[in-house]
């Protein structure tokens, strides 16, 4: 991971961070009423992103906003689909949690977790047909491998040895349900065996970790087939943003808090000497002032005023 | 021309894969035949890669299908009726709203091929009436193929129609032959193909032979009835049906599917709530099998679904 990647990838965790914190806010004052589904504490995928080359086509979750800055999708226009606005990119059509821009080769978003998985294997039916270079990369989280469709789409995967990797964010809950409680192994990468799928494991809170790892594994996808790859990440929220987390354990919501990949990666920068503390302040900054000012001119156009004393 | 339904499906599809090297078509045992005889001495002429045995997975499949249609690859898909219930997740949940959620920017466009199969000795598991749950799906066009005649150009409109197309094929048909019809069909288009005064039979599928039969003995008898073939399911053809019961002023619909919330039920719908209610002399007959599951034996099928003489009797009831 070169350091120009480096900059850019701690830049769109940052976004990351600061597109959910107003979409929460807007969740918060009911502007937004749709079910905020919220990936705090697992920005490091953007990372997966950056590894990915542009003819790779990807398709994410319900949990998708770090996919979405990752694949650089325009944040007005997310704003805008989030506020139900109809003249942006979607129209006010699919609502963020099935955003998608087939600008950057983002397939889509989905609100039906698991149903990505076979519409993923099919993309890689085509790159393959087409003797293209490139792979398929569908992120979902753990829940979504209960599904039936993610072992068929396994099947598939394995059978037609296909150039897709299945990038699994494991925040250990499915839902409202500890993940434990509902599948019974501790590793969902262990389930490729039998599909001739390989699989491999990644802490969630590395961005350098999963940038290799991704890089690694896409070439090896193209010439061998699929991959899965187990990422172990927390969650801080509850599954929609404002619900009791009283089902979630207390030491989960605290090692998210320790473990957060935005903090760990902004100490390997500072160890690593590549920015000093105020440039990485600047940064923060940056990032904070492009996601504000995109809800500002998004609430302007769609005429929505916001007082100061409802800001949270 | 005389053609057989079965070969008139399969140089269908091998016409469209000549012609259409984005074409794929997929499915199970599609390398072996496929469902029904429809991919056989396929190869012979069009590349096993664009012909794709699937696992038993049939949701899934259509998944596969969709992300090969977001990817510029026209897909054709054979799914057995049996597994239309698991696909329909898929067909409704992804396929036909994918247009829509993506504001236009991907393609959904595919050819998905299964059957209507309503007979004895096959049992409730395996047959399939529920053509009604299909049709209700937004973004998607249902269309039935009664007749051999029109299996072509009702497979090649439907292959070219800018939007994901589920065709049934009557599986009880395909061995029957007619008279090919080369004019362009056009999804949304209600067929007459009986003319007459007295009575208007609408109908669909595999109960199109039977109300034929019925309305050709009841002319013997003196009575003439004008027998409509609905062909598009998902959106009624409400003009011809119109024009033909302003004519008659006397409707009876029929379907091999059981009666309660069925195509027959939104017929009925659409002419009481079109000019041609006016019209109407008589109560609105619906003949349709019996609200319940479907018989193996076939004794307790005979009971079960609409015969001919039923139809006739109906007719020739409704006309007096």
């Amino acid at each position: 991971m070169d350091n120009q990647t480096m900059i850019q990838v701690y830049y769109k965790m940052l976004t990351t961070r600061f597109f959910e914190k107003q979409a929460a806010m807007l969740s918060e004052m009911n502007i937004v009423t749709a079910p905020m589904y919220l990936c705090c504490g697992s920005e490091g995928v953007v990372s997966a992103v950056a590894a990915l080359s542009e003819d790779d086509a990807i398709f994410a979750g319900h949990r998708n906003t770090s996919v979405l800055i990752g694949c650089e999708c325009e944040i007005e226009d997310m704003f805008t689909e989030l506020l139900g606005g109809t003249d942006g990119y979607l129209g006010g059509k699919s609502g963020l949690s099935s955003y998608c821009d087939s600008g950057v080769n983002f397939f889509g978003s989905t609100r039906l977790p698991a149903s990505q998985f076979s519409v993923a294997v099919g993309a890689a039916m085509a790159k393959k047909l087409q003797g293209e270079n490139s792979v398929v990369v569908c992120f979902a989280g753990d829940g979504a491998c209960c599904d039936g469709t993610f072992y068929e789409a396994l099947n598939m995967a394995g059978v037609y040895e296909l150039p897709i990797i299945f990038f699994i964010e494991n925040n250990g809950y499915a839902g409202k349900m500890q993940t434990k409680g509902v599948i019974d192994c501790e590793d969902i990468a262990i389930r490729a065996n039998g599909f001739n799928v390989k699989a491999i494991m990644l802490k969630g809170n590395d961005p350098v970790g999963i940038y290799n790892a991704v890089k690694t594994v896409r070439d090896y996808t193209i010439k061998n087939g699929p991959v899965i790859i187990e990422a172990k990440t927390n969650v801080r929220y509850a599954s929609v943003y404002g619900e009791d987390t009283s089902y979630m354990k207390q030491e989960d919501i605290n090692n998210a808090l320790i473990d957060d990949p935005i903090n760990a990666f902004s100490e390997y920068i500072l160890e690593k000497g590549l920015l000093n503390k105020s440039e990485l302040t600047a940064i923060k900054e940056k990032a904070k002032a492009e996601v504000e000012s995109a809800l500002d001119r998004v609430l302007g156009s769609m005429g929505i005023e916001i007082s100061d004393s409802e800001v949270v | 021309m005389q053609v057989e339904y079965i070969s008139a499906l399969q140089d269908a599809i091998k016409d469209i894969m000549l012609s259409d090297s984005s074409a794929i078509l997929m499915g199970m045992n599609m390398s072996a035949g496929g469902n029904w005889g429809e991919s056989y001495f396929l190869s012979d002429h069009i590349s096993r890669k664009r012909i794709i045995d699937t696992p038993y997975s049939i949701s899934s499949v259509l998944g596969a299908a969709l992300g090969l249609a977001m990817s510029g690859a026209k897909p054709i898909v054979s799914v057995k009726g049996e597994y239309m219930l698991k696909a329909a997740d898929t067909l409704a949940n992804k396929i036909a709203i994918n247009n829509y959620l993506t504001n236009g920017q991907y393609s959904s466009d595919m050819l998905i091929i299964s059957e209507l199969d309503i007979s004895a000795q096959k049992g409730a598991e395996a047959v399939f009436a529920y053509e009604s749950i299909f049709a209700q799906i937004r973004g998607l066009d249902v269309v039935c193929v009664s007749c051999a005649g029109d299996v072509k150009r009702v497979i090649k409109a439907a292959y070219e129609n800018e939007r994901p197309t589920l065709v049934f094929i009557c599986t009880q048909k395909l061995k029957d032959s007619a008279e090919q019809n080369d004019d362009t069909y056009t999804i949304g288009n209600a067929k007459v193909i009986r003319e007459g005064n007295d009575v208007t039979v609408i109908t669909y599928g595999q109960a199109v032979s039977k109300v034929v039969d019925a309305a050709e003995e009841a002319y013997q008898k003196g009575v003439s009835a004008e027998v409509i073939d609905l062909m598009t399911l998902s959106d009624v053809d409400i003009k011809t049906i119109e024009k033909s019961v302003m004519k008659t002023g006397r409707v009876i619909v029929v379907q091999d599917a059981p009666k309660s919330f069925g195509i027959c039920a939104e017929v009925i719908s659409r002419i009481v709530e079109s000019e041609a209610f006016f019209y109407l002399e008589e109560n609105v007959l619906r003949i349709c099998a019996k609200d319940a599951v479907v018989p193996y034996s076939g004794e307790l099928f005979e009971a079960f679904v609409p015969g001919k003489d039923e139809i006739l009797n109906g007719i020739i009831d409704l006309a007096e």
